[in-house]
């Protein structure tokens, strides 16, 4: 690919590669800051989602506790029962978030309504939903982290190709413009140096 | 035809940076809401949430509505969803504005910092993290081009 952009080398095109040049570090500023940011939000919920997987594992093992000390003091059918005693149905409802311009999934619980005349259950119950909690939250902080770093590989590629392309070949061109302009203007001296010499000699052989 | 070739080529190559550049700036500040809504509003919301510039609906934490609406006590209902924490490129490279007064108060508040009423008070990157860690989906951060 030539280092150069292909445009006709006139004084109007070379004010408005200087504006576009301007233009372009102003959104790569901007690209850069928000990639830095998208970075940030993606490292900070990596550390979230794992913080939330080790709170998880700790709720799990409660859980499994619980209902086997459950199945052994009132068998199978305690289950049966634990569902009987739902008034209200927990509910997830699911929605987006935009973080910085990234759409993602994001999800919250709606506790239900339940009636526990077993005191074991309460305990396995509240665990339990504790769980579909953490569990739905680590969901959502996932998918978050996998459109982000979607959209920060997007927008490097866009910042790398506005630094190592498009501002060098307008910086190139600019440079190239001003130049050939330049040596314009020393030829036209020049000229103009050679014709006054000429008419000098002529109105001296006059 | 080598003339109506080149001026094709040339006319390809300032398109495509055009393009770049102007979806860039229309799509940079796409993720503002299209109107803010009050603290109270939002909590009187059997699920919160905002509309945005781009039409999508942003839902909204209420943990971090109670969360705020406990940091300010009386003055909650004034505060509008989202604090918008502006970029300041005239200050320098991750440094953030912030013009709410309210929100002002809620963002010293979190990071223990003191603000002064008539200025806009400014916080620099890694005190940004922490806010955006603390308020996930009440914050939102506005790109400044100028």
């Amino acid at each position: 690919m030539s280092s150069l952009l292909r445009i006709r080398p006139t004084k109007i095109e070379l004010i408005r590669l200087k504006r576009r040049r301007e233009l372009a570090k102003k959104v790569h500023k901007i690209l850069r800051e928000r990639l830095t940011i998208l970075v940030n939000e993606f490292l900070s919920r990596v550390r979230i989602a794992y913080r939330v997987r080790l709170e998880i594992n700790s709720i799990l093992r409660d859980v499994y506790r619980d209902s086997a000390y459950l199945v052994s003091l009132y068998g199978d059918g305690i289950f049966d029962y634990f569902e009987n005693t739902v008034r209200e149905e927990s509910r997830v409802v699911i929605g987006f978030e935009n973080i910085m311009g990234v759409k993602s999934y994001t999800a919250m619980v709606r506790k239900g309504v339940f009636t526990d005349p077993v005191i074991e259950l309460t305990g396995f119950r509240e665990n339990s939903i504790k769980l579909i909690q953490k569990l739905i939250e680590l969901g959502r902080i996932e998918r978050s982290i996998i459109s982000l770093g979607e959209e920060i590989r997007r927008t490097k590629r866009r910042v790398n190709a506005l630094e190592y392309i498009f501002i060098p070949k307008l910086e190139t061109t600019i440079r190239y413009l001003s130049m050939k302009f330049e040596e314009r203007e020393r030829e036209e001296k020049a000229r103009l140096k050679r014709v006054k010499s000429m008419l000098e000699k002529k109105k001296g052989v006059a | 035809m080598r003339r109506k070739k080149v001026l094709l080529e040339m006319s390809n190559e300032k398109d495509l940076f055009n393009k770049l550049i102007s979806v860039e700036l229309r799509l940079i500040n796409k993720h503002l809401p299209y109107k803010r809504v009050s603290l109270c509003d939002l909590l009187k919301m059997d699920i919160p949430y905002i509309v945005l510039r781009d039409g999508t609906v942003h839902l909204i934490d209420k943990e971090e509505l109670l969360y705020l609406s406990k940091l300010l006590g009386e003055e909650a209902c004034k505060l509008k969803i989202p604090i918008i924490i502006e970029t300041a490129p005239s200050i320098g490279e991750g440094a953030y504005i912030v013009r709410d007064h309210l929100a002002k108060k809620v963002i010293a508040t979190i990071l223990g910092i003191d603000y002064i009423l008539d200025k806009p008070l400014v916080i620099y990157r890694p005190q940004l993290y922490i806010i955006r860690e603390k308020l996930r989906t009440t914050t939102t951060i506005l790109f400044n081009l100028e």
